[in-house]
């Protein structure tokens, strides 16, 4: 998670006075920044993953799981080698929010060779296997947005109690001991957003109403609260009640980052990955269990907006605006708010709220009127975590500030400048997506969405909607099996309009654009990813693109079977993660039909969740029986030809300069 | 005959009364980039069979549109250029419509050229014709990799029958015409025989898609220790025969333009931006040869 500086972090009321320098000198960096590299040009499109693992411990005696505390204890053994040689890793590690998460990403970006491919999933494996070297006698590295009974009594391994009136998060379920402690920047987060807000995060999801669920289901919080002050907790009929930072940022997700040739091909890709935010957010559902309870969404979305909202009353509009300067009608956690590229502008539909010095300083400065509301809106944010040290920067060569901000605002999609001192590019984060239990589906998953990007800039396709729709459709994306019976606005045509006037392509542009007719329509996930006859199917795009391209006999194995994978549960013929787990919980003998994930169901399900991801155990109702080719291993062959062409075109230049 | 008079905007069921090119016995379809015709309505998963047909059937309707009657009816070599062609230069530094990202110019040193032949003959001289076909319509002075698929004659195809036009492929090596070249849907012992004969070894083979997950042990090995990428296609051995290619051409022209012709080869070409995985263009070139014992 973002921004990790050194130093003494400031408390609240002094964050708060330095709202407006951090954003006066952010907007000064990100000019500064952009004017600086605005022209840069990389060779290469470059992507990578981002994985967030669990760790918990299994008490086969009695039948329970726990979260396990370890983050701290293996985190430095596991970063020795990128501390010593960040050249030469291959897997690299980053601290999380929990002291029970572990993040690592592949050491080197991928990038254009197909054979990059067959690598994502063996790279994700050895990341497993290093985190699970490292755990104790039945603890295990396991991969799944939510830990089921996250924020139940002793939910962790060693256990500790919620100190509701002095932890950072005032919550009546989450002890600050869970927070990682070796660094200050969670446990600050933590309680700036609660100050800020002026009262704890809260969300309350819906319960999935079974047989005997008690009607109505209200849970009775007094139970939870050992100091007596719980007069700022409550339940709502038929709800779920979460109450802190870490019940949402202890979620794991699956990120994959784009590094573009170009500004403007990652404001392009920005923008053409962003209708497909909701589409992966359904295809990925993992998380239908929460605290212990069956819920009636199978996404953790909402509830991670909900659990670093940090607007005041006023800004949420409870009450009429005084102090503060805006309303705000979204948390710093939500979808994106609009497209960032000059051509989209017709597709921001809504009011976007924006900070109109920044706007007018960005526009001042040469920053287009798109670019420049993008990030005037970031900037209505205040700073929630601050340094000491790092409080005076010089704007001509630090962007801290300007990441305090675009780090702190947490969006389906992030637009990341190029660091200072560095010859990384523009970069694009893709961060809706769920993560599954399996690394065999998380590197389907990245494929597709890579694969999709690819063939999008080859054809010149566009999937723009306009972005209203686009958070309708993130909504949709978090019901109960989505995937299978809930509808998304999606464009309908998605090549452009400027092809050439052939015979052939008159006719059909004609059938499929009339004047007036509406560009976009309500698709299933099925019809969006497989096709029907009005549609194409993205599926059909990527293997027309595929057939283009020298692919390697493993790779393409690799990539058909991710393919298989997608296209056959976006058919609902494979389950996603969240109906399987919904699925072991109402066919387990101890579930009693009410709605509750008690120890011994939670035990069981993950038990064989780990077996399942070391392919101990089959799940032919979530994962087909083959498995890939993955490995680390570029083919000697591959090289060998890139070493050969390089041979030859010096050859031919120094032959063209002959003649 | 008599002058006729045709009407500018013939439909399809009207009669052609002469035939367009009645003198020729060879004729070269090119389609230039086809990626400009990206068709997202039609499923994009038809065969390569389908696509030809489709591209051939793009060129002679606007053939027929135009009723140039006098254009190529001397000709004994037609040579039949997609229209949109002339708009888009298939030069090495074109700009590709409809984008947003910014055009930047793009060298010969950034795209990748790679070209597969499917024979239908094993006249070596169809090879050569086609592989000079092939440079001079991309306007390019070599390619980077060139695929070769033959002819499924039924039994299996022996070194001795292979190696001439292996020949020929080395011979453009040499002459630094393609870089690299490969085989399609080669097993043991072929192309062991092969690489012992070569003077430049095939840098792939290009196996079909359908076996991609289950490859001989053999094979898997020898390619491993050769040194050989395993590539896979899902193309067919023959991607048009007679009947198919003279049903074409029937369609739009006249009977007379259709009789007799034999494809000799099909073309599939594609360039990539090279560090990108980028498809730039894509084409495809049919080449066919006929006798003729009718005058008209």
């Amino acid at each position: 998670m973002g921004l990790l500086t050194l130093g003494r972090p400031l408390n609240w009321e002094e964050t708060k006075n330095y709202a407006s320098l951090i954003r006066e000198h952010g907007i000064e960096q990100f000019i500064h920044i952009h004017n600086k590299l605005k022209d840069r040009r990389n060779d290469c499109l470059k992507w990578g993953d981002e994985v967030e693992f669990l760790m918990v411990h299994f008490d086969h005696e009695n039948k329970r799981v726990q979260l396990a505390l370890r983050s701290h204890e293996i985190l430095s053994t596991l970063m020795e080698p990128q501390d010593q040689n960040p050249a030469d890793c291959v897997t690299l590690w980053h601290p999380e929010y929990a002291d029970y998460m572990i993040e690592a990403t592949p050491g080197q970006p991928y990038g254009h060779l197909p054979v990059h491919f067959n690598m994502v999933e063996a790279n994700m494996r050895l990341r497993r296997q290093q985190g699970q070297q490292l755990l104790g006698k039945d603890e295990y590295v396991l991969s799944t947005s939510n830990f089921p009974r996250n924020g139940c009594p002793d939910f962790t391994w060693p256990t500790h109690k919620p100190t509701p009136t002095t932890s950072a998060s005032a919550s009546i379920f989450f002890p600050d001991e869970v927070i990682f402690p070796n660094h200050p920047r969670f446990q600050t987060l933590t309680r700036n957003i609660r100050l800020r807000r002026q009262s704890k995060v809260a969300i309350h999801l819906p319960i999935f109403i079974d047989k005997n669920t008690p009607r109505p289901f209200i849970e009775d919080l007094s139970i939870y609260d050992h100091d007596g002050n719980s007069n700022e907790s409550t339940a709502i009929e038929d709800h779920i009640y979460l109450d802190a930072m870490g019940l949402g940022m202890g979620c794991c997700c699956l990120q994959v980052t784009f590094q573009a040739q170009s500004i403007d091909e990652a404001r392009f890709l920005y923008d053409q990955l962003t209708p497909l935010t909701p589409v992966m957010l359904a295809l990925s559902a993992s998380s239908p269990i929460w605290r212990g309870y069956l819920a009636d969404i199978d996404c953790r979305w909402n509830a991670l907006c909900a659990m670093v909202d940090d607007r005041t009353p006023e800004e949420r509009g409870l009450e009429p605006l005084k102090h503060e300067r805006f309303r705000l009608p979204k948390s710093r956690y939500s979808s994106v708010d609009c497209y960032i590229s000059p051509d989209s502008a017709i597709y921001n539909d809504t009011e976007i709220v924006q900070d109109a010095d920044a706007f007018h300083k960005l526009t001042e400065h040469g920053i287009d009127h798109i670019l420049a509301q993008h990030i005037a809106h970031l900037f209505v944010r205040d700073s929630v975590a601050l340094f000491e040290e790092q409080l005076h920067l010089d704007d001509t060569k630090d962007t801290d500030h300007f990441e305090n901000i675009n780090s702190t605002n947490w969006q389906s999609m992030r637009f990341k400048p190029p660091p200072s001192n560095s010859d990384i590019g523009w970069r694009v984060e893709f961060r809706p997506t769920e993560l599954q239990m399996t690394d065999f589906e998380n590197a389907a998953l990245v494929t597709f969405i890579v694969l999709l990007t690819r063939a999008i800039m080859t054809y010149n396709l566009n999937l723009l909607i306009p972005i209203s729709n686009v958070d309708e459709n993130m909504q949709s994306a978090q019901h109960r099996d989505a995937v299978l019976h809930q509808r998304f606005h999606f464009r309908k045509c998605l090549s452009t309009m400027k092809t050439p006037d052939t015979p052939c392509m008159t006719s059909v542009q004609k059938s499929a654009f009339q004047e007036n007719e509406c560009e976009h329509r309500l698709m299933t996930i099925n019809e969006i990813i497989n096709g029907s006859n009005e549609f194409v199917g993205l599926l059909k795009i990527i293997q027309d693109y595929l057939s283009n391209i020298e692919v390697d006999a493993d790779t393409r194995c690799t990539i058909n079977q991710y393919l298989s994978l997608i296209s056959r549960r976006a058919a609902g013929t494979l389950m996603t993660n969240a109906a399987w787990m919904r699925y072991f919980v109402t066919n387990h003998p101890a579930y009693k039909h009410d709605s509750v994930v008690n120890d011994e169901i939670t035990y069981d399900l993950l038990w064989k969740m780990k077996k399942i991801s070391i392919d101990e155990e089959e799940c032919p109702k979530v994962l087909p029986r083959m498995s890939s080719k993955t490995t680390l291993d570029i083919s000697a062959a591959v090289e060998k030809e890139n070493n050969e062409l390089e041979v030859k075109r010096s050859l031919m230049t120094q032959h063209n300069h002959h003649e | 005959m008599s002058a006729e008079s045709q009407d500018v905007t013939q439909s399809k069921s009207e009669l052609i009364l002469k035939p367009f090119f009645s003198k020729a016995t060879e004729i070269l379809f090119y389609t230039g980039n086809t990626l400009a015709l990206f068709k997202v309505l039609k499923k994009t998963n038809s065969t390569i069979t389908d696509e030809v047909i489709e591209y051939m059937s793009m060129i002679l309707q606007a053939i027929r549109t135009n009723m140039d009657m006098k254009q190529h009816q001397e000709d004994s070599y037609v040579k039949l250029i997609s229209v949109q062609d002339d708009e888009h230069s298939t030069a090495s530094n074109g700009a590709t419509p409809g984008v947003s990202i910014d055009n930047e110019q793009l060298t010969r040193e950034d795209m990748k050229f790679s070209v597969k032949i499917f024979l239908r003959s094993l006249e070596p001289e169809i090879l050569t014709h086609t592989i000079n076909a092939v440079l001079n319509e991309l306007k390019e002075n070599y390619v980077e990799s060139v695929m070769i698929s033959l002819p499924n004659y039924g039994a299996q195809l022996t070194l001795t029958e292979f190696i001439p036009l292996w020949r020929i492929i080395e011979d453009f090596i040499d002459k630094q015409k393609i870089l690299s070249a490969g085989v399609c849907d080669f097993m043991l012992p072929l192309l062991s025989d092969l690489c012992d004969s070569a003077k430049h070894k095939p840098y792939a083979n290009q196996i079909n898609l359908g076996v991609c997950c289950s490859i001989p042990e053999e094979l898997n090995k020898y390619v491993k220790e050769n040194n050989i990428q395993l590539l896979t296609h899902s193309d067919p051995i023959d991607v048009i025969n007679e009947s198919e290619f003279q049903q074409t051409i029937r369609e739009y022209c006249h009977e007379y333009d259709s009789l007799n012709w034999k494809p000799c080869s099909v073309v599939r070409y594609s360039s990539v931006i090279a560090n990108r995985g980028i498809i730039k263009s894509k084409g495809f070139l049919i080449y066919a040869k006929r006798e003729l014992r009718m005058v008209q």
